[in-house]
């Protein structure tokens, strides 16, 4: 499989970036909204793209194509949770109005599951960190059982069911916390199968690290623009030495992170489980830190200006933080890099 | 076609196997140590120009094959590292490519069937001890005179100067026009009267470049490639060739990453932290893969990105350090061993890639000229003042 962008690629990307652009998606989310009227419309419209059947049997759609899309969600600092809902979907299990992946950090307890009666499964456990979970009306979990690893879905009107809104570093996002205490969930809305989980998890992994290139790769034409207009001494600040390099390395970083989350995406055409893992954790190992070395940057070459509330650039570099922290920190990637070169 | 290319990989990895020279592991491009390895260098470059391994991207009537596949090229670059062989001769590639380029059919004749057989040894006169990152400030001087050109100067840096046949030179043949434009390109006897050539020994503690001093070297005007003031373009025609170079680099420090991982039981001074920074250099070396990756397939969709290379000799350069160092440093009390000592670590092979490793930061373009080109080139900033 190539890592060049496909024709279809392309376009999809470009028609994803004029959707989620649309409005000044950065100056909204500097108002720091509840996002409670922004999820199920932005989903409407992610719909009538495609983009929530994407992984469809029937579409043809893969994970490379859905990173093309997180990619443009990251750039776009987009509250859509576009890649929550493809991958909710992707379990064969349905959910009714906003469905959202819902997986508990890997650094962090499961959830624990129990039989009820009559192949029913109980769930107990919390989700510290679920991108529109506040807003969701049914959730993909994951739960942990004596047989083994199953996904479950939730309705979040259920008994049981708590969700508190957090407050965090991401003015893109809205994120809540999901406690589940004793919550029954029916046959037909849980299964277990293993090697669906992981192609979530890992599939998970793979477009929060392209989420973050998304927004590095945004900081780094800002960052270019403006250091190509701001003048100190007499001479546009692009023109000195010390910033040119400091953009360069930007530069080379977000290409870099770019090639390895193309890759990684690339990973998911072959049934190799311990290769994909091994290309999912290298993406998140190099990009996410990676990306906030290029966030730091793009702050300190906008000087003062970049330090304003006002500025885009610190919404990205939030956003890009709050990457860092989901779906397995850089440490939990390297950890299972560890285990699988063995 | 990805079949294709793996059955020529295990051919290629077996005839390696078989064929090449058994030299001591070192880093990077290192010079023969004596007559006996000078000899197996020639028989090896003559072996993988046979074999089809090397110049198969010649033009046909010299050599090269129909429709090549550039990609097999890569794969070559990439076994050679894997089994710590040497390549062959890079002043051979580069001349070669000035010849077929820019040549007359009289030093096509003369030249690429003896470069192919072995039987000439080139090697590039570029740099000079004021000619370094600002090549194009080179100041040799090559004067017409008759049917000659008059040569003087000094060059550095020269890789096999000490046993080459033949040497391409750049010098200034006019010092009344713009740097870039006053500059022409030669074949010159290595052996011609007035040519002195010093090894120079270097931080490694080997002698793997040279110096080279001309005095009054007497060139027949025939020898000139292209056309006077055409030597800068030839030069950056036949450096554009190199391409394979950070490919071999990857699988290179793909192999030590390894080497350090699987013997990290062993490495008491292996603590968490640097295990860490271990893990993280090994998520870097792969990401610097995909980027070399990324780049190959652009080029062999004839969409070649314009930073591309220098991207990846920047991060191919910079993790190589820094796995050195690291690789040094978990060794502890016992990194301070060379090759030599009796205790060294797996013959010194550490500590030789530590500080061969800063070759790799300057030679080619420094990283600091690398990150302008990346930011000129690439994000359109203003270039640097270059005269």
């Amino acid at each position: 499989m190539t890592l060049l962008l496909t024709e279809e690629q392309a376009s999809l990307a470009d028609a994803v970036r004029s959707w989620a652009s649309s409005g000044d998606v950065l100056a909204h989310a500097r108002t720091e909204p509840s996002y409670d009227d922004d999820i199920a419309a932005a989903l409407a419209g992610a719909e009538q793209l495609g983009l929530l059947t994407l992984l469809d049997d029937d579409q043809g759609g893969t994970q490379a194509d859905l990173a093309v899309v997180a990619m443009e969600l990251g750039h776009a600092g987009s509250p859509a949770p576009v890649v929550e809902s493809a991958l909710a979907r992707r379990s064969g299990l349905a959910g009714g109005g906003v469905f959202v992946l819902a997986l508990t950090a890997p650094e962090q307890p499961p959830v624990l599951g129990k039989p009820g009666g009559d192949g029913e499964l109980v769930l107990t456990g919390r989700v510290e960190a679920v991108a529109s979970g506040a807003q969701a009306d049914a959730l993909l979990v994951a739960a942990r059982t004596d047989a083994g690893e199953v996904l479950a879905v939730v309705e979040t009107a259920a008994p049981g069911v708590t969700r508190t809104p957090r407050t965090t570093l991401d003015v893109t996002r809205p994120i809540a916390m999901v406690e589940l205490d004793g919550v029954t969930v029916t046959p037909a809305a849980w299964t277990g199968d293993d090697a669906v989980l992981a192609v979530i998890s890992d599939a998970y992994a793979l477009h929060v690290a392209a989420d973050a290139v998304g927004a590095a790769t945004r900081l780094l034409a800002q960052t270019v623009a403006y250091v190509q207009q701001r003048e100190q001494f007499g001479r546009i600040i692009g023109s000195f030495q010390a910033v040119k390099h400091h953009a360069a390395t930007m530069a080379l970083t977000v290409e870099a992170a770019t090639a390895a989350v193309r890759a990684a995406a690339a990973s998911f055409a072959t049934d190799d489980e311990d290769a994909r893992a091994h290309a999912v954790s290298v993406a998140a190992a190099y990009a996410k830190p990676g990306c906030a070395r290029v966030a730091g940057t793009a702050i300190q070459l906008h000087g003062g200006m970049g330090f304003t509330w006002e500025s885009d650039v610190h919404v990205l570099v939030r956003r890009i933080q709050t990457d860092h922290a989901l779906a397995g920190t850089p440490a939990w990637h390297r950890r299972r890099l560890a285990r699988l070169l063995g | 076609m990805s079949a294709e290319l793996d059955t020529f990989r295990a051919e290629v990895r077996a005839f390696i196997d078989e064929r090449a020279p058994r030299f001591p592991i070192r880093a990077g491009v290192r010079s023969p140590e004596d007559g006996e390895q000078q000899q197996e260098l020639r028989r090896w470059t003559a072996e993988l120009f046979a074999a089809g391994y090397v110049g198969a991207d010649w033009p046909v009537e010299h050599g090269g094959v129909a429709d090549h596949d550039p990609r097999r090229d890569d794969v070559v670059a990439e076994e050679l590292a894997r089994a710590y062989a040497p390549g062959p001769v890079s002043g051979n590639m580069l001349a070669a490519r000035a010849l077929i380029a820019y040549g007359t059919p009289e030093q096509q004749s003369a030249h690429l069937a003896r470069m192919r057989a072995g039987d000439e040894i080139w090697c590039q006169l570029f740099s000079e001890p004021g000619a370094g990152s600002d090549l194009a400030a080179l100041r040799t001087k090559a004067e017409r005179v008759g049917d000659d050109f008059i040569v003087n100067g000094q060059k550095v840096w020269t890789t096999n100067g000490h046993w080459a046949d033949l040497g391409y030179l750049l010098a200034r043949t006019d010092a009344d026009v713009p740097k870039h434009k006053g500059i022409s390109a030669f074949v010159v006897d290595m052996r011609a009267a007035g040519v002195t050539v010093r090894p120079l020994r270097e931080m490694t503690g080997t002698a793997d470049f040279n110096e080279v001093f001309f005095d009054d070297v007497r060139i027949p005007a025939t020898n000139m490639i292209g056309a006077p003031g055409q030597g800068w373009a030839i030069a950056n025609e036949s450096l554009s060739h190199e391409r394979s170079g950070v490919g071999a680099g990857v699988v290179a420090l793909q192999q030590s990453f390894a080497a350090l991982w699987q013997r990290r039981d062993a490495l008491p001074h292996l603590d968490a932290a640097a295990t860490e920074r271990l893990l993280e250099l090994h998520a870097a070396i792969e990401a610097l893969a995909a980027l070399v990756r990324l780049g190959s397939e652009r080029w062999q969709a004839g969409t070649p990105g314009i930073t591309d290379g220098p991207m990846g000799k920047l991060l191919y350069s910079e993790l190589n350090l820094a796995l050195a160092e690291l690789a040094v440093e978990v060794l502890g009390p016992d990194g301070i061993l060379v090759e030599g000592d009796g205790g060294a670590i797996d013959d010194g092979r550490w500590q030789d890639m530590y500080l061969y490793a800063r070759a790799f930061t300057i030679a080619g373009g420094t990283s600091e000229i690398m990150r302008n080109v990346i930011s000129e080139r690439g994000l359109g900033l203003p270039r640097e003042a270059v005269g």
